[in-house]
């Protein structure tokens, strides 16, 4: 096929070649890109004149010209290049960091950014790619502008937090809509273990060639009912005309947690304990036979014989290899992207691997003149072994709380149980646990061109995402008394959506109009089922047949629906002025019988200054441009049938029985959003520095709520839609291009982002809603920590102090200290989200060599280390301490913060400050140094690129946060800001190969 | 052209499909209300469900049990008759008896109880639902056994202890007369009810149940169960009179009798002829919490959260007793009670042994040897654990017995209470009226109920 139509295509080249010779002096020349790629399709005019011609796709061209007339050399996403007409001539187009002339994806169609009303960040192919972790949202970090990225933790499967412009919810789903080529992605988390399983890290970065986070009203609101917490659009890339091209990348790296804790050692061990077991009046446990001699198992803990660093035993160093390779190219007919991608991970925490691969098939193909069609087909395996969660004994993280004092191993390699704790190296040897997500996404379309400017746009696609889950538990597992146990779960998600629409676009003189119209139909079902048995014959037998007894089983299914129309309208005039209005009407099944539609619309305006005439000529401003949106979004996540009053089966002793399982509400909905952004952008100097401010100013109202009621109700929850959050700030964006020549070029990017998520409105008249160690309260932040104020340690006896914060009858706080936790108040303590967020790029190419680094802050958030009454308790049980404690309280006078040791003595451990300490840092996110060699040494070769590399993710990080790390929060339940026994993220060096040819 | 042609008809075809969807889904593991509270059946399930909740490990799954032992013990090494070496906080903190309002366990027991006290509630309204009369009866008498029971609990965990010398004005639990369906818009907030009121409730409750239940039911509460129960709250109101005849009445007509050997009295899976009312606990259902705590990991249990003090073998007067050797060493070194070695075993709530206990109790203190004289009924203990037999018995000896035959079994806390003993401690000694003998109301329940009091000191 491929020669066949290179063959054609060549003969079409060589009539014209033939026509054009039958005229005069002619200039022949090749276009290509920096890296020498042949730039097929580019145009290249004789300037001042009508005298054109198109490079062909060995990029070669040939025009009517004279020697030194000059030319006039544009491709899109190219810089546009003249230069002096010679012959033989070959025109190098760089990459075109002019932002104006990027092309925004929005949902049903796309748009110029320098016609744009919308407040978008954008990413593209090089900014993400090559970058060694396994999932693309970390890729992401630092690069845009009002959208934070967060990884749970250190896990390889880890979940991913992503916050568009702060919390726009508090009950209800937080993240947002992902769209892959215009079908919106299932994001179900499927983690059968409580621990949050990213369902979007089967997809590949390589296949990736932009993604555009919609973050206004104005952009989100054409997705209605679920593009409240912003609309993330991810497109594939495409094959452009031309021959093909070959591109491969190989990379293998190693990583290590970026930090760890230091915890007792034996001596320090024996010294803490013996002391707080006889400040209680306990038996000594350095006694013959007592607690000590019983942790050693049989070491002599006396004479030093074992000191067990168990942080060294749940960590490891980590590898991590990337391999994946491209294809692309095609005829002006049909256009063609391949692409096949491996990735190992290895992660740092032990018995924690991901491997997967990725195969990506977008072609498309013109049928007619009027008629394009096309398919997108992906699939993937993703195979991970996985953890228990970080509240688990079996987890590896929770070894920090064994004894140095006890071997992790016997002296015959099996792991030794007779440890405080369950020693998770027992779960590690005799268990697995595995799960495994194959998923097909596919869209076929089509575009029928009606009449010029209308066209009709027809869209189907299909998302299967099928996880199996296999656990097996062997005879000497611990907390395994069946000999044995093996569940096998699996879940299916499919989802299609069916979206058909019409598109007028149409310029006549200075009016541009655009208008889409259309319709999408969503339905998404869920199937879950799971099969548990007991009693094996064997450890080598792991699946469930060989149980003797199948003793749990569960099967159930949900589903949901949405119904949509919807409608934009762009319009723009001499480029100057600016308008969009947008509107979407959603029906879902989620929603209350009474309240099933919700109509959501938004507006937009936008005045270009600089083309005015007044600035048209301006040479120092050359980019002006002010724009408003007002709009509204809901948020749809809000559970599938939570408007119902339900009953769930509960059945006792083998018999069928009910039992209430959910309040109703009739009057449920979606939450609504409405925001409001104001924003600016510029350019200077040819814009060479351009940038964007932007204030935004979201409300949520009707906040979905599971109102707490009083749980002697029989009831613990209603979701109701009561409550108001505010989420507001700025966002800068500042780009330069510091140095801009041929061979050396310097661009530097900085974002920084502020956010402030207030309450405003709760429900019961604005009652706190209160939790373990947060608080939603009218006028705080979404979720602050609500804590007993730690004071310290009583110099005179060791207790520790708390403040009192009562209110005194004058409404001021009573800040003097007890040593009664109970009569300490809690106050509002910190907040879990950052509130200044920024991220700083430089990319630098010299000649061959490519540098690039992303520096990443944030301020303003703080962590509650929930295991900190396990972990700095100054001895209060059996745990291991933190080397901290040994600073503890001894004699009167000492001043510490650390109260005295004193076994269950509940010396300040109770939940307070304590435990809450401030988590700002910068970390150094990414560095990248590439050297690509030159054509001489690799021309023989038939490449046409050999880039070597080494790349780095989280190498350096500033902080001054005393725990594992910033990025390392509890994985299990509600834990908001919370750190319990987490995983540090990995800090990943790799080396790495681009092959193009 | 053709091809056109299909693709317009495809997506017409698409357009009529999106039109016509229908998004009326319902639920596919749940019921609406409506289609419960309308039929028979569904009244029926209901019972079942408030069944299935005592199962919760945080009822009588066993947590219960657990706390009332974790709450009694001294923590002192020398004197302690449980230890507790797990890592649950709520369960060090009440060990400790240094609760705080949040405590979960606490939290969990009320929050639970609540639920069953709704679900009971339901079926006693509906059961009009429920065409054959004596069905309907035996309905609402079991609901009434259920609710009791939790009702008893929650007003000795949560409350002062009833002094049968005062008149119990002291704040109980909220009683909730009706259930509740609609949450909507609706002010739940409650206060308190008085300890005497609640005990009222509860005696009321299982006289009617006495009254209407059947002398078998199966693995449901039964006629006797509820006159079991009875003698247990007259015996924790110190009514020795109406214990004494609860107690006889359930011991002479209820069939029940003391298995033969100690091993064969715990860790079975069908009911036995000690079982008075257990919970049953499947591989499938009921979530056997006592084993959770007391058991090594290689029989289902955590590695012993709980283990056997020296206070509790120090009670022995009788080397030979089997039940001073009723344990096993795990691989900490720690003597763990072998009352719960079988994760899917039942867990006792009432066992024939207690109202043997009782009625002694009751008659020694009375004077009386209705039924049969005290050393009659603690000797017939002491016989099937292998001790010597008393020749006369004090009612030191039937309190001490009373410890040695149903220790971790959810009595410790509950009858130092009614007896009035101190509790020396760690670091100070608890009288038995001491508030922080006493479960926090739960902050949940205080952030939410802007009607209720909480208990002293929390």
């Amino acid at each position: 096929m491929k020669i066949k139509c290179k063959l054609v295509m060549s003969i079409i080249f060589a009539l014209t070649m033939q026509l054009i010779y039958a005229q005069e002096s002619s200039i022949t020349g090749k276009v290509t890109d920096m890296a020498g790629m042949p730039v097929p399709g580019a145009n290249v005019t004789v300037k001042g004149t009508t005298i054109s011609a198109q490079s062909n796709f060995d990029g070669e061209f040939m025009i009517k010209a004279k020697n030194g007339q000059i030319l006039v050399v544009s491709f899109l996403g190219l810089k546009t290049t003249e230069i002096a007409a010679s012959p033989s001539m070959v025109v190098k187009l760089a990459d075109d960091a002019n932002q104006l002339e990027t092309v925004l994806v929005m949902g049903y169609g796309t748009q110029l950014k320098k016609k744009s009303t919308d407040a978008v960040s954008r990413v593209t192919a090089k900014d993400i790619e090559n970058i060694p972790v396994s999932n693309v949202q970390n890729a992401l970090v630092g690069k845009l502008a009002g959208v934070q990225i967060t990884q749970t933790n250190g896990k390889v499967e880890g979940g991913m937090n992503i916050r568009v412009r702060g919390q726009a919810s508090i009950s209800a789903g937080t993240q947002p809509l992902y769209v892959l080529d215009g079908m919106i992605l299932i994001n179900q988390d499927e983690s059968t273990n409580g621990a949050p399983l990213n369902p979007l890290l089967t997809l590949s970065p390589n296949e990736i060639e932009s993604i555009d986070v919609l973050k206004d009203a104005s952009s989100a609101a054409i997705y209605g009912a679920r593009g409240a917490n912003g609309v993330v659009i991810i497109t594939t890339k495409k094959g452009k005309a031309g021959k093909t091209s070959f591109s491969a990348n190989f990379s293998q790296g190693v990583s290590e947690a970026t930090n760890t804790r230091q915890f007792l050692n034996s001596a320090q061990y024996v010294e803490l304990f013996t002391e707080a077991r006889l400040n209680e009046g306990f038996s000594n446990p350095t006694s013959p036979g007592r607690k000590f001699d019983q942790l050693a198992a049989g070491k002599d803990w006396r004479n030093g014989e074992v000191d067990t660093d168990w942080t060294k035993q749940a960590l490891r160093t980590g590898y991590i290899t990337d391999a994946d390779f491209s294809a692309s190219g095609g005829t002006e007919k049909t256009q063609y992207f391949f692409s096949g991608a491996y990735t190992k991970n290895l992660g740092i925490l032990s018995f924690n691997e991901l491997e997967r691969f990725n195969f990506r098939n977008n072609i498309t193909t013109k049928i007619s003149d009027r008629f394009t069609a096309g398919m997108n087909m992906a699939f993937s395996r993703t195979s991970i072994l996985r953890n228990t969660n970080d509240n688990s004994f079996t987890t590896p993280m929770q070894a920090i709380a064994q004894s140095p004092l006890s071997p992790a191993r016997n002296d015959d390699g099996t792991a030794n149980t007779a440890t405080q704790y369950v020693n998770f190296l027992a779960a590690q040897d005799n268990g697995r646990n595995q799960t495994l997500i194959r998923r097909l996404t596919g869209k076929f379309f089509g575009e029928f061109k009606i009449i010029e400017p209308l066209k009709f746009n027809s869209d189907v696609s299909y998302d299967i995402y099928a996880q199996t889950q296999d656990n097996w538990y062997g005879a000497n597992y611990p907390f395994i008394a069946t000999n044995g146990e093996v569940y096998a779960g699996s879940v299916n998600n499919e989802s299609y959506v069916i979206s058909n629409y019409l598109t007028f676009d149409k310029s006549f003189t200075d009016h541009n109009l655009n208008i889409v119209a259309g319709q999408e139909f969503t339905s998404y079902a869920n199937r879950f089922q799971s099969v548990t048995s007991i009693y094996f014959p064997s450890d080598a037998l792991q699946t469930i047949d060989s149980g003797a007894e199948v003793n749990a089983g569960r099967g159930n299914e949900t589903d949901y629906a949405f119904d949509s129309l919807f409608s934009r309208l762009s319009y723009s005039y001499a480029n100057k002025y600016l308008f969009k209005a947008s509107i979407r009407r959603d029906g879902s099944s989620r929603f209350g019988q009474n309240n099933q539609y919700g109509i959501f619309p938004a507006v937009s305006a936008g005045w270009v200054i600089s083309e005015e005439a007044f600035l048209k000529d301006n040479n120092t401003l050359s980019n002006l441009k002010f724009r408003a949106s007002y709009g509204q979004t809901g948020n749809a996540e809000i559970g599938n049938f939570s408007s119902r009053s339900l009953y769930e089966g509960a059945s006792y002793n083998l018999k069928s029985g009910l039992l209430p399982s959910q309040p109703g509400n009739d009057n449920l909905s979606w939450e609504k959003s409405s925001q409001f952004d104001l924003g600016l952008e510029f350019g200077l100097f040819r814009n060479r520095i351009s940038g964007e401010v932007d204030y935004y100013n979201k409300n949520t109202d009707g906040l979905l709520f599971d109102v707490p009621l009083a749980i002697s109700s029989g009831a613990s929850t209603i979701t109701q839609n009561i409550g108001l959050v505010n989420s507001r700030g700025f966002e800068f964006v500042l780009n330069g291009k510091i140095i801009d020549r041929d061979d050396f070029q310097w661009n530097a990017s900085l974002n920084v982002t502020t956010n402030q998520s207030k309450v405003r409105e709760l429900p019961d008249n604005g009652t706190d809603i209160v939790g373990a160690f947060t608080i939603n309260r009218v006028g705080e932040n979404i979720n602050s920590f609500y804590l007993v104020e730690y004071a310290g340690v009583d110099p005179e006896n060791g207790d520790a102090l708390f403040v009192r914060n009562t209110v005194l009858a004058d409404g001021s706080l009573d800040k003097s200290t007890t040593n009664e936790y109970s009569e300490a108040r809690r106050i509002v303590a910190g907040n879990p989200f950052a509130t200044l967020m920024s991220g700083f790029t430089n990319t630098i190419n010299y000649k061959g060599l490519d540098f690039s680094f992303t520096f990443q802050g944030e301020w303003g958030a703080s962590i509650y280390n929930s295991g900190g009454q396990y972990q700095s308790s100054n001895g209060d049980f059996w745990d291991n301490q933190t080397i901290d404690q040994l600073s503890r309280w001894q004699q009167p006078g000492d001043i510490t913060n650390v109260p005295e040791a004193r076994y269950l003595g509940g010396n300040g451990t109770q939940a307070s400050t304590r435990y809450l300490d401030k988590s700002d840092f910068v970390r150094l996110r990414n560095l990248t140094i590439g050297y690509s060699l030159p054509k001489s040494a690799i021309e023989k070769s038939g490449l046409s690129r050999v880039r070597i590399y080494a790349t780095a993710v989280n190498l350096l990080t500033f902080t001054n946060y005393i725990g594992f790390d910033p990025e390392a929060r509890a994985d299990q339940g509600e834990r908001i800001g919370e750190e319990f026994y987490s995983v540090p993220p990995a800090k990943t060096i790799a080396l790495g190969v681009n092959l193009t040819f | 052209m053709k091809n056109i042609k299909i693709f317009l008809f495809a997506s017409l075809t698409t357009l009529i499909f999106g039109c016509e969807a229908d998004l009326a889904l319902n639920p596919k593991q749940d019921l609406d209300s409506s289609t419960v509270l309308t039929t028979e059946s569904g009244v029926k399930q209901v019972l079942v469900g408030a069944y299935a909740n005592l199962a919760n490990g945080s009822l009588y799954g066993g947590r219960t049990q657990i706390m009332a032992d974790l709450l009694g013990a001294t923590g002192r090494a020398s004197t302690t008759h449980i230890e507790w070496f797990g890592t649950f906080a709520g369960f060090q903190d009440i060990y400790a008896k240094n609760m705080t309002s949040d405590n979960n366990f606490a939290e969990d027991l009320y929050r639970e109880s609540y639920d069953v006290i709704n679900a009971t509630n339901i079926v006693i309204e509906n059961a009009n639902l429920i065409a054959n009369v004596n069905q309907r009866t035996k309905a609402i008498a079991e609901a009434k056994f259920i609710q009791g029971l939790v009702y008893f609990d929650l007003v000795r965990f949560f409350a002062l202890p009833f002094d049968a010398t005062t008149a119990n004005t002291q704040l109980g639990v909220i009683i909730r007369p009706k259930a509740i369906y609609e949450y909507q818009g609706v002010d739940l907030s409650a206060e308190r009810n008085t300890a005497a009121e609640v005990y009222t409730k509860v005696i009321s409750n299982l006289r009617d149940a006495y009254a209407d239940l059947p002398v078998s039911n199966g693995e449901f509460a039964t006629k006797y169960a509820a006159q079991a129960l009875l003698a247990r709250v007259y015996l924790q109101q110190q009514n020795y009179p109406a214990a004494l005849a609860a107690a006889n009445d359930a011991i002479t007509s209820g069939g029940y009798s003391l298995s033969s050997t100690l091993l064969s009295t715990y860790n079975h899976d069908t009911k036995q002829p000690e079982d008075v009312f257990s919970i049953a606990i499947t591989s499938q259902t009921g979530d056997n919490q006592v084993n959770n705590s007391h058991a090594s990991t290689t029989l289902g249990g955590r590695g012993g959260d709980i283990a056997i003090g020296s206070g509790y073998f120090s009670k022995f007067t009788d080397p030979n007793d089997q039940r001073s050797k009723f344990f096993y060493i795990n691989n900490l070194g720690d003597a763990l009670t072998l009352k719960y070695t079988n994760q899917f075993a039942d867990v006792h709530v009432i066992r024939f042994a207690e109202l043997l206990l009782i009625r002694a109790e009751a008659n020694i203190r009375l004077a009386s040897a209705i039924g049969a004289a005290p050393v009659i009924d603690i000797n017939r203990i002491r016989t099937r654990a292998g001790a010597n037999n008393f020749v006369t018995v004090t009612l030191a000896n039937i309190l001490n017995e009373r410890q040695l035959e149903l220790a971790f079994e959810g009595f410790w806390i509950h009858d130092l209470k009614r007896t009035k003993t101190s509790i020396v401690g760690q670091s100070r000694t608890y009288l038995h009226t001491d508030p922080k003998l006493v479960f926090p109301i739960p902050l949940r329940e205080l952030n939410t109920n802007n009607k209720i009091t909480p208990n002293p000191t929390y």
